[in-house]
């Protein structure tokens, strides 16, 4: 087949698009058919992570996912983190520390420390950066990223 | 952007080998993707035809039998091994070697199976597998076959898979007492970097782990695959283990290596690195040939 539909489910909706090209990536999916401009593309061949999002709950980049291999699974982009106007736990994290300056990096790396979390709540600095590692950031470097992941780990475990 | 191709999303291993020797060298296994719609973006490799094989469930997953057999699909990805409590007991050799490669998002995505067909000189999952004796399941439209994973590399980036044949299954032995292997890369940075030399080494010792019976030696990077040091692996078969008998190890493997000249690093280089890493290497899989036995009495 030259062409697919692809039916899945992102930030917890359903989608179906139609006659998608198969040479077309998750990514260019995301942005140009569901227009969710969040996701970035940045080296398109795995090393930065600007275009990570979480597939079925995995972190990936969706610049080395075609679409056709999303079909059937859910997908989570920066767009699906906060809630109405509720930021997330770490997006708030990464405001009050000051962890963003041009800003292309941080959905990736959002969306690479929620899997960490959501697989090890209360992870060392160690294991932080091994998480993000695969995050590259080309303004703060990581120092004040790591303290924001931090201080979400502390919030999230706060009882609210 | 990715040039144009057509994809074939078989859902058996039979309908995956038919289709793969009908379109010969125009097609490509698809698994993971992590290594060649890198290489289809930057113009390297052009297929007609993709065929994902992701749809093989019986090539995914791990299974360890009461007799000590692993098996391994060779869709599993990396994450998931590096995941495994069995891997990480039993087989912290392994993983030593796929908790190290890529990024988290690589390993999510790339298979154990890829590591080793892609048959890159600096495959970490691919050494530590050799240093443990690994045997290969190839299915191809003549049937099966089992072959060492020595004799399946052909050259860089060449394995003996003729047209159709399927690598599906990775056989070795859970860790036994007394046995222990540990596997290092050597990189210039912490994460997402390639070895300058990988070194694994699994040993099996005896009289309650003083002597070494029997040991596998694999090296990553140095030459145009991973391959076997085996006169360094002699230096230690039969032998009361202590430090210098790793040290000599260490040299004979500098000796022996294949090295060529990269851009990673001069031989010279090269061949210092595997003599000083090798013996730390060993020294950790000896203390865990030690621990394993001591778990068991």
């Amino acid at each position: 087949m030259k062409e697919r539909n692809v039916t899945l489910r992102i930030n917890g909706e359903a989608h179906v698009f139609n006659h998608v090209p198969v040479h077309k990536t998750l990514v260019q999916l995301l942005r140009d058919d569901a227009g969710l401009m969040g996701t970035k593309e940045g080296c398109g061949e795995g090393d930065c992570g600007a275009c990570t999002v979480l597939l079925d709950g995995e972190p990936v980049n969706s610049c080395l996912v075609l679409a056709s291999e999303a079909d059937g699974k859910e997908v989570l982009t920066v767009e699906g983190l906060s809630r109405e106007w509720e930021l997330h736990p770490l997006q708030q994290a990464f405001v009050e520390e000051g962890a963003v300056q041009c800003g292309y990096c941080i959905p990736g790396m959002l969306l690479a420390a929620k899997a960490l979390l959501d697989a090890n709540p209360s992870p060392t600095e160690a294991e932080i950066r091994g998480a993000i590692a695969g995050n590259l950031c080309r303004c703060t470097g990581y120092v004040r990223i790591v303290q924001a992941i931090q201080s979400a780990v502390a919030s999230m475990s706060r009882p609210r | 952007m990715l040039s144009e191709f057509e994809l074939f999303e078989p859902r058996d291993l039979q309908e995956a080998i038919t289709i793969l020797t009908e379109l010969g060298g125009r097609a490509r296994p698809f698994a993971g993707g992590t290594d060649l719609l890198v290489e289809m973006r930057e113009g390297r490799t052009r297929p007609e035809y993709l065929i994902d094989i992701k749809g093989l469930d019986e090539l995914k997953g791990m299974t360890v039998s009461d007799n000590g057999l692993v098996v391994i699909g060779a869709l599993t990805t990396l994450r998931a091994l590096e995941r495994s409590a069995t891997i990480r007991e039993r087989l912290p050799i392994l993983y030593d070697a796929v908790s190290q490669m890529g990024s988290v998002q690589i390993r999510s995505r790339a298979t154990i199976g890829g590591n080793l067909c892609n048959a890159h000189a600096s495959a970490d999952g691919t050494a530590a597998l050799m240093a443990l004796g690994a045997r290969l399941q190839l299915h191809g439209s003549q049937g099966r076959r089992e072959i060492a994973i020595e004799d399946f590399f052909s050259g860089t980036h060449k394995t003996v898979l003729q047209a159709g044949e399927i690598l599906t299954h990775i056989h070795l032995s859970a860790g036994s007492p007394g046995t222990g292997g540990a596997y290092t890369k050597f990189t210039v940075r912490k994460a997402m970097d390639a070895a300058l030399v990988g070194v694994g080494v699994f040993l099996q010792t005896e009289q309650a782990g003083a002597v070494c019976r029997a040991a596998r030696i694999a090296l990553a990077t140095t030459g145009p695959r991973p391959e076997r040091a085996r006169r360094a692996e002699s230096t230690l078969s039969g032998q009361r283990l202590n430090d210098a008998v790793f040290e000599r190890a260490g040299e004979a493997a500098a000796e022996e290596a294949n090295v060529g000249s990269n851009w990673r690093a001069p031989e010279d280089y090269a061949r210092h690195l595997v003599k000083v890493v090798l013996p730390e290497v060993a020294r950790q899989a000896w203390q865990r040939a030690g621990s394993q036995g001591r778990e068991v009495s």
